[in-house]
Protein backbone atom coordinates (compact mmCIF):
# COMPACT_ATOMS: atom_id res chain seq x y z
CA UNK A 1 0.00 0.00 0.00
CA UNK A 2 1.15 3.59 -1.03
CA UNK A 3 -0.14 6.30 0.59
CA UNK A 4 1.15 10.02 -0.52
CA UNK A 5 0.54 13.47 1.55
CA UNK A 6 2.74 16.16 3.68
CA UNK A 7 3.94 15.35 6.98
CA UNK A 8 0.95 16.78 8.37
CA UNK A 9 -1.37 14.18 6.16
CA UNK A 10 0.99 11.48 7.14
CA UNK A 11 0.35 11.46 10.74
CA UNK A 12 3.64 11.58 13.35
CA UNK A 13 3.63 8.03 13.29
CA UNK A 14 4.32 7.68 9.68
CA UNK A 15 6.45 10.69 9.30
CA UNK A 16 8.62 9.00 11.91
CA UNK A 17 8.54 5.51 10.23
CA UNK A 18 10.10 7.17 7.10
CA UNK A 19 12.73 9.10 8.58
CA UNK A 20 13.92 5.61 10.64
CA UNK A 21 13.65 4.04 7.31
CA UNK A 22 15.41 6.73 5.63
CA UNK A 23 18.44 6.21 8.00
CA UNK A 24 18.62 2.66 7.57
CA UNK A 25 18.83 2.35 3.77
CA UNK A 26 20.51 5.66 2.64
CA UNK A 27 22.63 5.90 6.06
CA UNK A 28 23.63 2.23 7.49
CA UNK A 29 22.80 0.45 3.86
CA UNK A 30 24.31 2.90 1.64
CA UNK A 31 26.59 3.95 3.58
CA UNK A 32 25.56 7.69 2.42
CA UNK A 33 27.35 10.75 4.52
CA UNK A 34 23.73 12.05 5.54
CA UNK A 35 22.67 14.24 8.49
CA UNK A 36 20.65 12.55 10.92
CA UNK A 37 18.65 13.35 14.21
CA UNK A 38 16.80 11.25 16.74
CA UNK A 39 17.98 8.12 14.79
CA UNK A 40 15.88 10.07 11.43
CA UNK A 41 17.42 10.84 8.45
CA UNK A 42 15.97 14.12 7.60
CA UNK A 43 17.15 17.54 5.72
CA UNK A 44 16.56 20.85 4.73
CA UNK A 45 14.37 19.94 2.34
CA UNK A 46 12.27 17.95 4.96
CA UNK A 47 9.70 20.51 5.06
CA UNK A 48 5.87 21.17 5.94
CA UNK A 49 5.23 21.70 2.53
CA UNK A 50 7.36 18.46 1.03
CA UNK A 51 5.54 15.78 -0.60
CA UNK A 52 5.95 12.13 0.29
CA UNK A 53 5.40 8.51 -0.75
CA UNK A 54 5.18 5.73 1.52
CA UNK A 55 5.09 2.55 0.78
CA UNK A 56 4.30 0.05 3.79
CA UNK A 57 3.73 -3.95 3.50
CA UNK A 58 0.85 -5.83 5.38
CA UNK A 59 1.77 -5.44 9.00
CA UNK A 60 2.79 -1.91 8.57
CA UNK A 61 6.47 -1.66 8.05
CA UNK A 62 7.90 1.03 5.51
CA UNK A 63 9.19 -0.88 2.57
CA UNK A 64 10.03 1.85 0.30
CA UNK A 65 9.76 6.13 0.31
CA UNK A 66 10.53 9.05 -2.31
CA UNK A 67 10.24 12.66 -1.91
CA UNK A 68 8.87 15.10 -4.20
CA UNK A 69 9.37 19.10 -4.17
CA UNK A 70 8.32 21.64 -6.44
CA UNK A 71 11.80 22.93 -7.93
CA UNK A 72 10.78 26.96 -7.29
CA UNK A 73 10.83 26.26 -4.26
CA UNK A 74 14.55 25.38 -2.33
CA UNK A 75 15.52 21.68 -3.47
CA UNK A 76 18.09 19.23 -3.43
CA UNK A 77 19.13 19.15 -7.00
CA UNK A 78 19.30 23.23 -6.91
CA UNK A 79 20.86 23.91 -3.46
CA UNK A 80 23.66 20.95 -2.96
CA UNK A 81 23.67 19.62 -6.61
CA UNK A 82 23.84 22.36 -9.35
CA UNK A 83 27.00 21.04 -11.13
CA UNK A 84 24.60 17.97 -11.99
CA UNK A 85 23.16 20.05 -14.49
CA UNK A 86 26.16 20.28 -17.01
CA UNK A 87 26.42 23.52 -17.49
CA UNK A 88 22.46 23.98 -17.62
CA UNK A 89 20.40 26.48 -15.21
CA UNK A 90 18.86 24.85 -12.29
CA UNK A 91 14.95 24.09 -12.97
CA UNK A 92 12.83 26.46 -11.51
CA UNK A 93 9.37 26.22 -11.77
CA UNK A 94 5.93 25.10 -10.47
CA UNK A 95 5.79 22.44 -13.66
CA UNK A 96 8.85 20.98 -12.54
CA UNK A 97 9.25 18.54 -9.46
CA UNK A 98 12.18 17.38 -8.16
CA UNK A 99 11.77 13.34 -7.01
CA UNK A 100 14.45 12.56 -4.13
CA UNK A 101 15.33 10.07 -1.12
CA UNK A 102 13.56 7.23 -3.38
CA UNK A 103 14.05 4.04 -2.01
CA UNK A 104 12.28 0.30 -1.92
CA UNK A 105 14.04 -1.94 0.07
CA UNK A 106 12.20 -4.47 1.72
CA UNK A 107 14.04 -5.30 5.31
CA UNK A 108 11.28 -7.99 5.92
CA UNK A 109 11.79 -9.64 3.02
CA UNK A 110 13.21 -13.35 2.24
CA UNK A 111 16.19 -13.64 -0.28
CA UNK A 112 17.43 -10.71 -2.34
CA UNK A 113 19.96 -8.04 -1.59
CA UNK A 114 19.00 -5.07 0.30
CA UNK A 115 20.94 -3.47 -2.51
CA UNK A 116 18.58 -4.76 -5.10
CA UNK A 117 16.14 -1.91 -4.46
CA UNK A 118 15.87 -0.82 -7.93
CA UNK A 119 14.65 -3.75 -9.35
CA UNK A 120 11.54 -4.97 -7.37
CA UNK A 121 7.51 -4.71 -7.72
CA UNK A 122 7.74 -2.40 -4.71
CA UNK A 123 9.89 -0.09 -6.81
CA UNK A 124 7.63 -0.10 -9.96
CA UNK A 125 4.86 0.76 -7.67
CA UNK A 126 6.39 3.58 -6.17
CA UNK A 127 7.96 5.46 -9.00
CA UNK A 128 4.40 5.19 -10.76
CA UNK A 129 2.30 6.73 -7.92
CA UNK A 130 5.30 9.23 -7.19
CA UNK A 131 5.25 10.47 -10.93
CA UNK A 132 1.48 10.46 -10.66
CA UNK A 133 1.37 12.13 -7.36
CA UNK A 134 3.53 15.41 -9.07
CA UNK A 135 1.22 15.27 -11.92
CA UNK A 136 -1.93 16.05 -9.86
CA UNK A 137 0.26 18.61 -8.26
CA UNK A 138 0.96 20.17 -11.74
CA UNK A 139 4.09 19.10 -12.59
CA UNK A 140 4.63 17.91 -16.54
CA UNK A 141 8.53 17.18 -15.49
CA UNK A 142 10.52 15.37 -13.40
CA UNK A 143 14.41 15.97 -12.52
CA UNK A 144 16.01 13.60 -10.12
CA UNK A 145 19.08 13.43 -8.70
CA UNK A 146 19.84 9.70 -8.20
CA UNK A 147 22.15 6.95 -8.51
CA UNK A 148 22.59 5.87 -12.16
CA UNK A 149 20.56 2.40 -10.91
CA UNK A 150 17.66 4.03 -11.02
CA UNK A 151 17.79 4.14 -15.22
CA UNK A 152 17.23 0.31 -14.82
CA UNK A 153 14.04 0.93 -12.86
CA UNK A 154 12.58 4.18 -15.29
CA UNK A 155 13.70 1.62 -18.44
CA UNK A 156 11.46 -1.24 -16.17
CA UNK A 157 8.69 0.91 -15.84
CA UNK A 158 8.70 2.03 -19.04
CA UNK A 159 8.83 5.25 -18.78
CA UNK A 160 10.76 7.91 -21.08
CA UNK A 161 14.23 9.55 -19.27
CA UNK A 162 17.04 10.86 -20.34
CA UNK A 163 20.21 12.92 -18.54
CA UNK A 164 20.66 16.03 -17.97
CA UNK A 165 24.00 15.92 -17.79
CA UNK A 166 26.86 13.52 -17.08
CA UNK A 167 27.43 11.41 -13.26
CA UNK A 168 29.48 12.89 -10.75
CA UNK A 169 31.47 10.28 -8.59
CA UNK A 170 30.94 10.78 -4.90
CA UNK A 171 32.37 8.04 -2.52
CA UNK A 172 33.02 6.40 -5.48
CA UNK A 173 29.04 5.90 -6.95
CA UNK A 174 28.08 7.76 -10.01
CA UNK A 175 25.09 10.02 -9.31
CA UNK A 176 23.35 11.85 -11.71
CA UNK A 177 20.35 14.09 -12.38
CA UNK A 178 17.92 12.67 -14.45
CA UNK A 179 14.54 14.05 -16.02
CA UNK A 180 11.59 12.16 -16.50
CA UNK A 181 8.61 12.34 -18.78
CA UNK A 182 5.43 12.81 -16.52
CA UNK A 183 3.19 12.84 -19.41
CA UNK A 184 4.13 9.78 -20.96
CA UNK A 185 3.76 7.82 -17.33
CA UNK A 186 1.21 9.56 -15.09
CA UNK B 1 10.11 26.48 -23.17
CA UNK B 2 11.76 24.33 -20.88
CA UNK B 3 15.64 23.33 -21.95
CA UNK B 4 15.71 19.72 -20.78
CA UNK B 5 19.20 19.89 -21.05
CA UNK B 6 19.66 17.60 -24.73
CA UNK B 7 22.64 17.22 -26.53
CA UNK B 8 21.52 17.48 -30.59
CA UNK B 9 24.00 15.61 -33.09
CA UNK B 10 23.58 13.66 -36.09
CA UNK B 11 25.01 10.24 -36.50
CA UNK B 12 28.15 11.30 -38.27
CA UNK B 13 28.50 14.51 -35.91
CA UNK B 14 28.21 11.58 -32.43
CA UNK B 15 30.80 9.08 -34.43
CA UNK B 16 33.34 12.05 -34.69
CA UNK B 17 33.40 12.77 -31.09
CA UNK B 18 35.81 11.02 -28.77
CA UNK B 19 34.50 9.06 -25.88
CA UNK B 20 36.33 9.01 -23.17
CA UNK B 21 36.17 6.43 -20.32
CA UNK B 22 34.93 7.63 -16.90
CA UNK B 23 34.28 4.78 -14.73
CA UNK B 24 32.95 1.47 -14.31
CA UNK B 25 31.34 -1.05 -11.78
CA UNK B 26 30.65 -4.42 -10.69
CA UNK B 27 26.77 -4.41 -9.45
CA UNK B 28 27.37 -4.21 -5.59
CA UNK B 29 24.05 -7.05 -5.63
CA UNK B 30 26.57 -9.59 -7.01
CA UNK B 31 29.19 -8.23 -4.94
CA UNK B 32 27.31 -9.22 -1.67
CA UNK B 33 26.02 -12.24 -3.05
CA UNK B 34 29.78 -13.60 -3.82
CA UNK B 35 30.91 -12.49 -0.65
CA UNK B 36 28.34 -14.66 1.11
CA UNK B 37 29.82 -17.37 -0.52
CA UNK B 38 27.04 -18.44 -3.20
CA UNK B 39 28.14 -19.02 -6.43
CA UNK B 40 27.46 -16.15 -8.83
CA UNK B 41 25.15 -16.95 -12.36
CA UNK B 42 26.57 -14.26 -14.16
CA UNK B 43 28.40 -10.90 -13.44
CA UNK B 44 26.98 -8.13 -14.71
CA UNK B 45 28.08 -4.24 -13.91
CA UNK B 46 27.89 -0.75 -15.65
CA UNK B 47 30.54 1.53 -17.70
CA UNK B 48 30.16 5.18 -18.07
CA UNK B 49 31.96 7.45 -21.17
CA UNK B 50 31.59 10.97 -21.66
CA UNK B 51 32.54 13.28 -24.48
CA UNK B 52 33.88 16.89 -23.37
CA UNK B 53 32.71 20.03 -24.85
CA UNK B 54 31.62 23.06 -24.10
CA UNK B 55 28.37 20.83 -22.33
CA UNK B 56 29.68 17.18 -21.87
CA UNK B 57 28.36 14.34 -23.70
CA UNK B 58 27.43 11.71 -21.48
CA UNK B 59 26.86 7.66 -22.33
CA UNK B 60 26.29 4.67 -19.75
CA UNK B 61 25.47 1.32 -20.43
CA UNK B 62 25.33 -2.18 -18.74
CA UNK B 63 27.40 -5.09 -19.07
CA UNK B 64 27.27 -8.56 -18.77
CA UNK B 65 31.08 -10.73 -18.30
CA UNK B 66 31.19 -13.71 -20.80
CA UNK B 67 34.21 -16.24 -19.94
CA UNK B 68 35.15 -17.74 -23.17
CA UNK B 69 37.67 -20.36 -23.15
CA UNK B 70 40.12 -18.65 -21.37
CA UNK B 71 39.22 -15.37 -22.39
CA UNK B 72 36.48 -12.98 -20.81
CA UNK B 73 34.31 -10.63 -22.90
CA UNK B 74 31.95 -8.22 -21.77
CA UNK B 75 28.72 -7.51 -23.56
CA UNK B 76 26.19 -4.95 -23.96
CA UNK B 77 22.79 -5.94 -21.94
CA UNK B 78 19.48 -3.31 -22.01
CA UNK B 79 20.14 0.07 -24.18
CA UNK B 80 22.40 3.22 -23.47
CA UNK B 81 21.54 6.24 -21.74
CA UNK B 82 22.24 9.37 -22.48
CA UNK B 83 21.84 13.31 -22.86
CA UNK B 84 21.49 13.11 -26.43
CA UNK B 85 18.86 13.35 -29.06
CA UNK B 86 19.99 12.26 -32.41
CA UNK B 87 19.27 14.14 -35.61
CA UNK B 88 18.95 14.03 -39.22
CA UNK B 89 21.05 15.44 -41.63
CA UNK B 90 18.15 18.22 -42.25
CA UNK B 91 18.47 18.59 -38.68
CA UNK B 92 15.07 16.82 -37.71
CA UNK B 93 15.14 15.21 -34.06
CA UNK B 94 14.89 11.46 -34.57
CA UNK B 95 12.72 10.82 -31.49
CA UNK B 96 13.78 8.85 -28.64
CA UNK B 97 12.89 5.15 -29.74
CA UNK B 98 15.08 5.70 -32.81
CA UNK B 99 17.94 7.41 -31.11
CA UNK B 100 18.08 4.70 -29.14
CA UNK B 101 18.44 1.95 -31.43
CA UNK B 102 20.91 4.02 -32.94
CA UNK B 103 23.05 4.12 -29.96
CA UNK B 104 22.74 0.45 -29.75
CA UNK B 105 24.42 0.21 -33.14
CA UNK B 106 27.08 3.02 -31.95
CA UNK B 107 28.21 1.45 -28.77
CA UNK B 108 28.17 -1.70 -30.11
CA UNK B 109 30.72 -0.47 -32.99
CA UNK B 110 33.20 0.50 -30.70
CA UNK B 111 35.96 -0.79 -28.31
CA UNK B 112 35.13 -0.17 -24.62
CA UNK B 113 35.48 -3.55 -23.33
CA UNK B 114 39.37 -2.99 -23.33
CA UNK B 115 39.08 -0.54 -21.21
CA UNK B 116 35.96 -1.18 -19.22
CA UNK B 117 37.78 -4.35 -18.18
CA UNK B 118 41.54 -2.35 -17.33
CA UNK B 119 39.32 -0.84 -15.18
CA UNK B 120 37.27 -3.58 -13.31
CA UNK B 121 40.35 -4.87 -12.54
CA UNK B 122 42.44 -1.98 -11.29
CA UNK B 123 39.42 -1.33 -9.20
CA UNK B 124 38.77 -4.58 -7.56
CA UNK B 125 41.54 -5.92 -7.64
Amino acid sequence: MVIAGSPKALTHDIYRKVGLYRQKVFVETLGWDLQTRDGMELDQFDRPDTLYMVSQDDDGFVNGCARLLPTHRPYLLGEVFPELMNGQPVPCSPDVWELSRFAAVDFNARGGSALAQFSSGIAVQLLRQAIACAAEHGAKRLITVSPIGIERLLRHTGVHAHRAGPPMIVDGHPIFACWIDVDDAA
Amino acid sequence: MLDTGYIYLTVDELCARALVHLISGVDQECGLTCAAGATATAITGYTEWVCHGERVLTLGWDWQMHAIGDAVRLQRVGPPSSNLMLQSAAGRDLGHDHTIALLNDFVDGFDWQHATLGHINARYS
